[in-house]
């Protein structure tokens, strides 16, 4: 993917907040240099309470005032100093209900920062996530809800040094893998860079404070997002055709129209053959259910092509451009639409 | 909602279910422990009407078998109801359950003392609302429908249901009392002693009756309210014990109080009571004292608000009249932030509680979700640095969160706060190297990215912190992660 697209992206958060700080106030406290990273102490002056991008770094320096009424201005590198693609491919596995789930990572050549973190939320897994070499797979429960957390963490064993290290500029990692019983549907991963951490002088701005707010605003963003494929769309035990596509309707309305890799006009088409072979399944009515279910294939069919094939490689080491990037995307909601439709066909004994 | 629960050492009596040992059990194994325990207990407790089990009825369950089966772990979700220490569990109506304790001794007037608690399904599988029916003996209530119990409460004002909620009967008459002899006739001459008398009543406005019917006001009883939060009016009569009428003009005194070492906080000294606030037409403030004074108005009611103060606790309200001899009339409100829990020193193979002071002397109190988020990560960091001491969990939250006021160390101030440390999704974890505690050595020491990428794995955030106190100076030694556990949720502070 181009820089150019990724520096827009970068530059969400910086149109938010680059120009924002509060009023002046004058004060005594702690300055973090944005370039050497030291610290001067008892620094008297007018302080601006705020978060600005400092250029030459491109980097952010709070200005913010501790619970104990100094000030301190320090640096806070953004995770997004990277240049990822990634793809993800998902096929059948050897025993018939499960779901293999690959994906491929780079990081391309103009690149700041290493990788260092993907994470998304999966609804199940079967057994363990594997990497490359130097990568931890983890699944972690949410507490919140039934998902999961689904991570690849670059280990940087031994590390002396920071910054740690991980995927660098122009290197590509293939193999990142997880089977699950559950369907694809198309998911955010985030990407992280290896971005040094934030030493928080005193305490970390409060959350009941403007900058505060901003903060933790900023964290929520500190990642490039990329859709893949994921597992999202659980199958029940016993099979229920009728559960399953009432999640993949689900995940059609509230996920991929939302990011608009589904026209609303084929949304609507697609609405409408979901929910008659929703009652198909609902009153056993098998027949109509097939029915329904050719229907649905057929239409995603002629909206996108043929959808077996991959692009692989298409995109590596080369910029593209936006455009290119959401046709990607928007074939890949298609690809895993007509995979889960084919699947419940397959578990319906009629492929 | 579950109900706050009361500071363990105020209120022991006042036991909260807040989880049932049921959800290691099927519905089926339930019904026949109910059903075991029901064939086996005697159908009647002086006069309560058994009703059939509805099966959220958990607790009898663990009377009947109080020890797990096998095959079933032994957890501290399971460890309350695996005590069972009272003498007594009584189903009343569906979904209602009592327990008392302590023993009467069979006769009215003795000294032993029998508390006796209701518990009222909420509608929650594990939660059941509680109401602390007081303590004594001597009391035998007789209800119109002919029902009835022993071992009531003794401390209620005539007129009172000792049932507000009607869980054990609709209405109610106390034990006949024998007539009082004739007053002796006045002294010739003398004055002639006022043949009324008074009683003063604090009811809230969530039950405020019509004012063509106030029979069946309820009486203040106990109330639920975050840090910093008002309750809804409070309304406080005079009625003339004769008449029954309200009593307008009565000079009326209304006190907070704050009991000691309730809400996690051990230390005393300029505790805040929380601020009574008049309602128009009444007006004022309650000072340091706690106290507002008023008078009834023609409706013979004076109104209030009480304002929680920033930290939590379990605080009183007293009204009395200062022109009249009327009794007294109270309410408790628990102030705090409900359904924290502990995190459990069982885990101690994963992590090690530390930060425990004279003044807080509970100091990991988490919500289920941060408890077990923040279990995890230090599993993971375990499991990951097998050689390294366990990390070391400092402060979380109080039993009730609020304000967790650090600060002067030798005698907190109920204000100095601990940021975002109030609602129990934040936990400091320890990198001083203190007794045996992480040590991150300097600002590039690459074990700080580790810490906050294991925290990205679980969905925390260990912030790097380096206090600087009251002195402005960078205070290396106290160097720890401020962990947000639950994302932006529940960082602010009243």
């Amino acid at each position: 993917m181009s820089m150019s697209i990724r520096i827009s992206q970068l530059a969400i958060p910086l149109l938010c907040l680059g120009a924002f700080v509060v009023h002046a106030e004058m004060g005594v406290g702690t300055v973090q240099d944005p370039v050497t990273r030291q610290y001067t102490d008892n620094v008297s002056k007018d302080w601006q309470e705020g978060i600005v991008l400092h250029p030459q770094t491109g980097n952010y320096i709070v200005t913010y005032k501790d619970a104990w009424g100094f000030f301190n201005s320090v640096i806070l590198e953004p995770a997004t100093k990277i240049d990822p693609t990634l793809k993800s491919k998902f096929k059948l596995s050897d025993s018939v209900n499960t779901v293999v789930y690959e994906y491929k990572l780079r990081n391309g050549p103009k690149a700041k920062q290493d990788i260092r973190m993907l994470l998304t939320l999966v609804s199940n897994i079967s057994g363990n996530p594997t990497g490359p070499l130097d990568w931890d797979g983890r699944i972690v429960p949410t507490f919140t809800d039934s998902n999961l957390f689904l991570s690849w963490t670059y280990e940087d064993k031994d590390a002396k040094v920071l910054p740690l290290r991980g995927l660098a500029p122009g290197k590509t990692a293939d193999g990142f893998k997880v089977e699950s019983n559950d369907l694809p549907g198309v998911v955010m991963i985030k990407v992280k860079g290896n971005a040094r951490h934030t030493t928080w002088l005193g305490n970390v701005p409060s959350i009941d404070t403007e900058v505060g707010q901003k903060v933790v605003l900023l964290g929520s963003m500190d990642h490039i997002p990329e859709l893949a494929a994921a597992p999202v769309i659980s199958v029940p035990t016993p099979f229920d055709a009728a559960v399953v596509l009432i999640t993949i309707q689900k995940h059609l309305a509230q996920e991929l129209v939302r990011r608009k890799l589904v026209d609303a006009s084929l949304a609507g088409q697609l609405d409408q053959l979901f929910q008659a072979a929703i009652v198909a399944a609902k009153g056993g009515n098998t027949v109509a259910l097939k029915s329904n279910l050719q229907a649905l294939r057929q239409l995603l069919k002629e909206k996108h092509g043929e959808m077996g094939k991959d692009d692989e490689d298409k995109d590596d080491d080369k910029d593209i451009d936006k455009n290119y990037v959401k046709a990607r995307d928007k074939k890949l909601a298609a690809k895993v639409l007509d995979f889960d439709l084919k699947y419940i066909q397959r578990r319906l004994g009629d492929d | 909602m579950d109900l706050l629960k009361p500071t363990k050492r105020n209120l022991e009596s006042l036991i909260v279910p807040r989880r049932s040992c049921s959800l290691r059990y099927g519905f089926r194994q339930l019904a026949l422990a109910v059903g075991l325990w029901l064939a086996l207990s005697p159908h009647s407790h002086a006069g309560w009407e058994i009703v059939p089990a509805h099966p959220v009825w958990l607790i009898p369950f663990c009377v009947a078998n109080p020890y797990p089966p096998a095959g079933v772990n032994y957890t501290p979700e399971y460890k309350p109801w695996a005590n069972c220490p009272y003498n007594e569990w009584m189903p009343l109506q569906r979904g209602v359950i009592a327990f008392t304790k302590g023993a009467c001794g069979g006769q009215p007037g003795d000294s032993y003392g029998l508390s006796m608690t209701v518990l009222h399904w909420t509608g929650r599988i594990d939660t059941y609302d509680s109401r602390d029916f007081g303590f004594g003996c001597a009391l035998t209530y007789q209800c119109k429908d002919g029902t009835g119990y022993n071992g009531g409460p003794n401390m209620l004002p005539p007129g009172v249901s000792p049932n507000p909620d009607s869980l054990l009967c609709r209405t109610w008459t106390p034990d006949p009392v024998p007539p009082a002899p004739p007053p002796p006739p006045p002294p010739p001459g003398g004055p002639v002693p006022d043949p009324d008398y008074y009683y003063i009543m604090l009811t809230d406005g969530s039950t405020y009756p019509p004012e063509e019917d106030r029979s069946g006001l309820r009486p203040l009883g106990t109330l639920e309210l975050e840090p910093a939060q008002r309750t809804q009016p409070i309304f406080a009569y005079v009625y003339n014990g004769n008449t029954g009428e309200v009593v307008p003009g009565a000079s009326v005194e209304i006190a907070a109080t704050v009991s000691d070492e309730s809400g996690g906080h051990a230390h005393l000294a300029n505790r805040p009571k929380g601020d009574l606030i008049a309602i128009a037409p009444h007006t004022g403030t309650s000072g340091d004292d706690g106290v507002l004074k008023g008078t009834t108005a023609a409706n013979g009611e004076m109104l209030f608000q009480f304002k929680a103060p920033v930290v939590a606790g379990d605080h009183g309200i007293t009204a009395r009249c200062t022109d009249r001899d009327c009794g007294e009339a109270s309410g408790v409100i628990l102030v705090g932030v409900k359904d924290l829990q502990s995190l459990s020193i069982h885990n101690y193979r994963v992590y090690k509680l530390v930060g425990q002071t004279g003044a807080h002397p509970d100091n990991h109190y988490l919500t289920l979700t941060a408890d077990a988020r923040v279990t995890v990560f230090a599993a993971m960091y375990q499991l990951k640095y097998p050689q390294r001491s366990v990390l070391h969990l400092n402060d979380a939250s109080l039993e009730r969160g609020g304000i967790f006021d650090i600060y002067p160390e030798s005698s907190p101030n109920w204000k100095a706060p601990h940021l975002e440390h109030c609602r129990g999704t934040v936990i400091d974890i320890r990198a001083n190297g203190a007794d045996g505690a992480l040590n991150i050595t300097s600002d590039d020491d690459p074990m700080i990215q580790e810490i906050k990428d294991l925290g990205g794995i679980v969905g925390a955030d260990p912030v790097w912190e380096v206090p600087k106190g009251n002195t402005g100076i960078r205070q290396w030694n106290l160097r720890h992660f401020h962990t947000r556990l639950m994302g932006q949720e529940g960082l602010q502070c009243p």
